[in-house]
């Protein structure tokens, strides 16, 4: 970490679902006035805002924080693809680790219900959005590719959803919070994409994270008793992706930053006690896992059915329920997962609690950009209070 | 009445004789599946090269939504052109064809890439 130590003072988000009737303003302002308040700072205490979203609308940013007591400060608006809200945070922790500010609020905010009637309509400035690649497309390339290359039973895709729902139902603010699915109810819902099915998507959800970041010092009472350190915070957009590159897209590009996270933290994948991670398809996750180093290539899809990533397991991933419950509000969806990751490392994750829990680890990867390997993929290491 | 605003310009690879119109990097050797003067790897100066017809399949899927005019099913993969780039193209016939697969450009459809299976 080059310059000052840097902390997450507080953390908040509104309920996901789906809510066309209230303004994508309100989302944000829930999520944000519950992060100041679980700070202790006063709203004039912040110097800077790093807002992340991919739909805006135009303007979102500055009438978001003029609404919650933070009108006046500098404004920066993010849009990196479903990454959006995580390198939101990224910014503000480089912004307080360079001396640039002192305490900065990251939020992430999307309200995908009045923005479309149906999944995200395909990019027609793309050349692969252009020819109809939707994002359940995408990624079902990447999981067909999978089960041919390893050999792997579709079944196991399945039992991502089943895991991370069993999780989500337990978690009151997720948008799909009922009673989990069975691997067959997964494998015979709709299909969307060969080999995936409609509960192996996330669904189309609007919601709100904040986090408010400040200088940490393991001297002040507070900090040590309160606060979460970011022992590493990576970004990285993705190279060209083309016809010699043998993995698929986005691997390579989550696998590098990982790679120097885990370096800047001076940690190893062991040291991970949970795992907030993209899973937006069950395939996601996976590749996500293997790319992060917690499988080798291919066994990543044995995680689930084994047991190791489950809450109770040795590393839990995605005790929140992960993008296939909580929703997967584009722009919001990092500041949720470091909402989780902060509970988690407090002790106070309730019911979805993984005892114990020490270091964590966020990790969030857009894509969708034709011929490039990932938009943005951010990973972070944190430490709990009083580790 | 609302008049709709222009659709963006085309951005999909054009296919002319069944072979993409690319460019190839006189510097770094990397291909692209359009025309441009300077190559979008290493801004090395690039010659007009055409690819197909053709190609094997990296990964197809078989998509079940409804996507613009496109009705489902269809089935769609990523193709590498033999000695070219990797592009997005649609399998005629929706039929799915595995990582391996020996395929072919056919023609587009409104400008989507078409490709078929090749009898190995």
């Amino acid at each position: 970490m080059t310059g000052r130590r840097v902390g997450i003072a507080g953390v908040g988000t509104s309920q996901f679902g789906r809510f066309p009737d209230r303004r994508v303003e309100e989302l944000a302002w829930e999520a944000i006035i519950e992060a100041i308040d679980d700070s202790g700072f006063a709203p004039s205490e912040i110097d800077a805002a790093f807002v992340g979203s991919v739909f805006g609308p135009p303007g979102l940013a500055n009438r978001v924080l003029a609404g919650a007591g933070l009108g006046g400060i500098p404004t920066f608006k993010i849009e990196a693809a479903c990454a959006s809200g995580t390198v939101a945070l990224h910014e503000a922790q480089q912004a307080v680790a360079s001396g640039r500010y002192e305490r900065v609020i990251a939020v992430g905010v999307e309200q995908l219900s009045t923005q479309f009637a149906g999944p995200i309509v395909p990019e027609l400035s793309d050349p692969e959005g252009r020819a109809g690649l939707a994002m359940p497309a995408l990624y079902a390339l990447q999981a067909s590719r999978y089960l041919q290359e390893f050999n792997v039973d579709p079944e196991l895709l399945a039992e991502v959803a089943v895991k991370n729902k069993a999780h989500g139902a337990l978690n009151p603010r997720a948008h799909l919070s009922g009673t989990p699915p069975t691997r067959a109810e997964v494998l015979e819902s709709r299909p969307i994409a060969g080999p995936l099915t409609l509960l192996q998507c996330c669904p189309m959800s609007d919601g709100a994270g904040a986090a408010v970041i400040t200088a940490f010092d393991p001297s002040s009472k507070l900090n040590a008793d309160r606060h979460v350190e970011i022992l590493a915070s990576q970004f990285s957009s993705g190279p060209l992706w083309t016809s010699s590159d043998t993995e698929p897209w986005g691997f390579q590009t989550v696998e590098r930053t990982a790679a120097r996270a885990f370096a800047e933290a001076g940690l190893a994948v062991k040291d991970v006690d949970v795992f907030e991670v993209h899973d937006a398809f069950t395939i996601g996750e996976i590749l996500t896992l293997e790319a992060i180093g917690v499988a080798a290539r291919g066994e990543g899809a044995a995680l689930a059915p084994s047991g190791h990533t489950r809450l109770g397991g040795p590393q839990p991933v995605n005790p929140s329920g992960g993008l296939l419950s909580r929703g997967h509000p584009l722009g919001s969806t990092g500041l949720a997962q470091t909402a989780e990751l902060v509970w988690q490392l407090r002790g106070e994750a309730g019911e979805r609690q993984v005892n114990g829990a020490r270091i964590a680890l966020l990790e969030t990867m857009g894509g969708g950009a034709a011929g490039v390997d990932a938009n943005a993929c951010v990973i972070a290491l944190l430490r709990g209070p009083g580790s | 009445m609302a008049i709709a605003p222009p659709i963006p310009a085309d951005p999909r690879p054009h296919l002319a004789d069944c072979r993409i119109d690319g460019s190839a990097c006189a510097a770094c050797g990397h291909v692209a599946a359009r025309q441009h003067d300077r190559c979008e790897r290493c801004l090395g100066s690039t010659t007009p090269k055409s690819f197909g017809p053709g190609g094997t399949v990296w990964s197809s899927t078989t998509v079940h939504l409804r996507i613009g005019d496109l009705a489902p099913p269809f089935v769609l993969a990523y193709v590498d052109i033999d000695g070219g780039p990797r592009v997005l193209a649609r399998i005629v016939d929706a039929i799915e064809i595995p990582a391996g697969g020996a395929v072919r450009f056919v023609g587009d459809d409104n400008g989507d890439l078409l490709v078929e299976a090749v009898a190995s």
